[in-house]
């Protein structure tokens, strides 16, 4: 099993030192995907009857393909320093 | 390794570390291989030029005065982005082919199978692009 990024960190400093420095707990997500993992087969279920019945095809196939690409993004980080500036960011 | 993960977190909330010690925690954790078994397509013998697994693709770019941009993507993200290619649709996906073909490139991402994803990635580990320009740029592209 992969695990999915934890923690989003976003930094930005400017060349007089002042910036921001954001520490976005992704871990907080995890609960509600966790749901929406579980409630999962019973939604292609009811888009399976709704293809049926109007032909109509919900994207629900790229769910765990996406959910795949997200979690592969951790330990993925930009960086970028310029004379004093930074930016700063990572996927923990 | 999910146990440690939350430690770490634990040990940030309550204050017994800093934030830049979790950082580096979670650094040091994310370098370490998984402990849960791995499928036998990931098993492939690593390359015989590195002798270790490539869990990375880093792209640093040195300007000349100073500036650096340093950007490292985890192979996963590569993996899982071949796989997407699956929600091409079928029409789409036969005009992408033509137009590889025409350019002389036969890849049918469709048809790639696990392993030979896994050799293609492990392959990349051999991977080495330096580039320096005459001002003092560097370029370098390598898997770690």
């Amino acid at each position: 099993m992969i695990w999915p990024p934890s923690i989003l960190r976003i930094r930005v400093v400017g060349e007089e030192k002042k910036g921001v420095n954001l520490w976005i707990p992704l871990f907080i997500l995890w609960p509600l995907i966790f749901v929406a993992a579980m409630l999962f087969p019973v939604v292609a279920r009811l888009s399976s009857k709704v293809r049926e019945e109007t032909g109509f095809v919900p994207s629900l196939a790229a769910g765990p393909y996406l959910w795949t690409a997200f979690a592969a993004t951790r330990g993925m980080r930009v960086e970028v320093r310029a004379d004093d500036a930074h930016v700063f960011v990572g996927f923990l | 390794m999910g146990n440690d993960r939350a430690r770490i977190l634990e040990m940030l909330k309550q204050g017994k570390i800093t934030v830049d010690e979790a950082e580096q925690l979670l650094d040091a954790l994310g370098q370490q291989p998984a402990s849960e078994p791995v499928s036998a397509a990931s098993v492939v013998a690593p390359s015989a030029g590195t002798g270790r697994k490539c869990r990375f693709l880093r792209v640093l770019v040195k300007g000349g005065s100073n500036e650096t941009v340093d950007v490292r993507v985890p192979m996963q993200l590569l993996r899982a982005g071949v796989k997407l290619s699956a929600l091409i649709p079928p029409e789409a996906r036969g005009k992408v082919d033509c137009a590889l073909g025409e350019k002389g490139i036969n890849l049918d991402l469709a048809n790639l199978s696990p392993e030979m994803l896994e050799d293609l990635v492990e392959s990349m580990s051999e991977l080495s692009v330096n580039v320096q320009g005459d001002d003092g740029e560097t370029v370098r592209v390598f898997c770690e």
